[in-house]
């Protein structure tokens, strides 16, 4: 461990970017094992700057968008870097609760949903993100708080970056769900592309709960608590491991008071059964999250004042 | 951008801070309590009545004795606190304050921290790049570039905070104890030297110090509060010599 840090320190970036280029399969850098874990740091950060780099050459220098990318990078690295497993965490978590609720819904209760693990590994991804990200927002004050109390700037950047280090790592599990996809014989065609606006949905929706959040824990300390109880009656409310059907029978305003039941119908119809989205329930989801994105904006930006006051 | 510009105006700023007696905001307080909320809410009165102008290229010191509101003063000018009812403050162009371990995520590399900083203080990535190692060899950081910042010594952090800051893109510059050199006699002399020949050229800054050599020799004017009240704004000597009447 001690040489490991000697011998980086003194090299120059040069070298080790040099040195990292040559040596290192994608793969290898990111189940690197422990004892390699201070380089993986460097790695994995030329890894993502040979993904991104050509990106960002032809887009305008804009010093927004690149703060933003900044935070969510290092945020991404906080959230895995400093465990043993890294990356693998965002793994391991999710195919543990699918295998949970694979063994009660699929052997202990019968289940006709088709596809049934793919059904449920999708719902569970989209699912976590938005919990994910929702959480996040009670704690990015907390952990921003170096920059807010010394630099004017635009503290929704916070919010953005956080949401988009989140999806860093979601891009890992879209990468399992669709090797097991494929695997599972799911019917992936053109129909895919219309998971695009069920992320951005996901995307507008989670990180506008993250900053209602942000803008209720100024007033109430405890609203973990709330959060905890929102999730949870997002979860059972929203079909992330059964269908819907009954329950938009039964209450049938559900369908437009929560965005999630309509986001995770046409994820499915996109990437695990390979059908036409339901295009009205689309737009209304797009249109939702637009609003909701604009209110909290507004929220936020109304008691911002109070965060140095407050906490 | 005229010489003469006004860029920060500010007129009959009060703060007042509410202050609930028991601190605890649960949700259980808060319905147990929902209408003695407001009576027991105990009022501190940081500042009071406070009225000055600053002009582009001014270099303004503010003083008092611990607790008087100074700090308070940079909070508000800077936007992160709002004031009471019928105070304006109006600034024009990006401010940034500085104090001893600014920004900084003590769990990030000096590297990440540099361009974090740099680009919330305005510098687009190519230009942090290319200032990146002018930062580094200026705070002498050489062989810790890319060691977590908790290691590091608070003589260091503070190098780099001014090497930073040297650098950075603001037409406002608050400084909390921050002014002149920091770090041993060595890097003192050396960013002393910058400091007044580069940094206070044409910058507007507000500084609150308890030096008062700094006072005397960087200031234009001079800001004096004591218990949230103005008692002077006008030359550093007359202004100083005021300041030292009241400490004794």
């Amino acid at each position: 461990m001690h040489s490991t840090l000697h011998i980086t320190q003194n090299l120059t970036v040069k070298d080790r970017i040099l040195a990292i280029g040559t040596q290192v399969s994608i793969t290898r850098a990111i189940f690197m094992p422990t004892p390699y874990r201070l380089s993986f740091d460097h790695r994995f950060n030329f890894m993502l700057q040979q993904i991104i780099d050509p990106i960002t050459e032809h887009l305008p220098e804009n010093n927004r968008l690149e703060r933003i990318w900044k935070l969510a990078q290092i945020d991404f690295k906080r959230r895995y870097y400093n465990d043993r497993l890294g990356l693998l965490w965002a793994l391991i978590n999710p195919l543990f609760r699918i295998t949970i609720y694979f063994i009660v819904f699929s052997r202990i209760y019968n289940n006709n949903t088709d596809n049934y693990i793919l059904f449920l590994f999708s719902g569970i991804l989209l699912y976590g993100v938005f919990s994910e990200i929702s959480k996040g927002g009670m704690t990015v004050i907390k952990f921003k708080r170096y920059l807010i109390e010394n630099i004017q700037f635009e503290k929704v950047d916070l919010f953005i970056s956080q949401a988009i280090s989140v999806f860093l790592g979601f891009i890992f599990n879209m990468i399992v769900f669709f090797s097991v996809a494929l695997a599972m014989g799911a019917n992936l065609n053109a129909n895919v592309i219309f998971f695009i606006p069920v992320l951005i949905s996901l995307f507008l929706i989670s990180s506008s709960v993250a900053m209602i959040m942000a803008t209720i824990v100024l007033y109430i300390d405890d609203i973990r608590h709330l959060w905890d109880m929102i999730v949870f009656l997002g979860f059972w409310s929203s079909g992330v491991i059964f269908k819907v059907d009954k329950l938009v029978e039964w209450i049938p305003a559900i369908l437009y008071l929560n965005p999630f039941i309509g986001l995770l119908t046409n994820a499915r119809a996109a990437i695990v059964y390979g059908t036409p989205p339901d295009y009205f329930m689309m737009i209304y989801t797009l249109l939702f999250s637009c609003a909701m994105m604009a209110f909290s904006v507004w929220l936020f930006h109304r008691n911002e004042h109070l965060i140095l006051e407050k906490s | 951008m005229s010489e003469n510009e006004t860029i920060i105006r500010v007129k009959n700023l009060s703060k007042t801070f509410h202050i609930r007696e028991e601190s605890v905001k649960s949700i259980r307080h808060l319905i147990l309590n929902l209408r003695r909320l407001r009576s027991k809410q105990h009022r501190i009165q940081a500042l009071q009545d406070i009225n000055f102008e600053v002009k582009r290229g001014e270099v303004i010191g503010i003083i008092g004795r611990n607790g008087s509101g100074k700090s308070t003063l940079l909070n508000l000018i800077m936007g992160s606190l709002k004031p009471d009812k019928g105070s304006t403050i109006e600034t024009s162009g990006r401010i940034i304050r500085m104090a001893l371990g600014m920004g900084f995520d003590p769990n990030l590399s000096a590297r990440h921290n540099i361009y974090v900083n740099g680009s919330i203080l305005g510098l687009t990535f190519k230009k942090i790049g290319s200032i990146f190692y002018d930062i580094i060899d200026f705070a002498d950081l050489n062989d810790f570039i890319d060691t977590p910042l908790k290691f590091y010594s608070s003589g260091m952090r503070s190098r780099l905070a001014f090497a930073i800051a040297v650098h950075a893109q603001a037409d406002i510059f608050l400084m909390d104890e921050f002014f002149g050199g920091v770090g041993d006699a060595n890097f003192q002399a050396k960013s002393k030297k910058v400091f007044e020949s580069a940094f206070l050229d044409k910058r507007t800054i507000l500084f609150v110090s308890h030096g008062l050599k700094n006072i005397v020799d960087f200031s234009d004017k001079v800001l004096l509060i004591d218990r949230g009240k103005q008692l002077a704004f006008g030359p550093p000597k007359e202004v100083v010599k005021q300041y030292q009447k009241l400490m004794k």
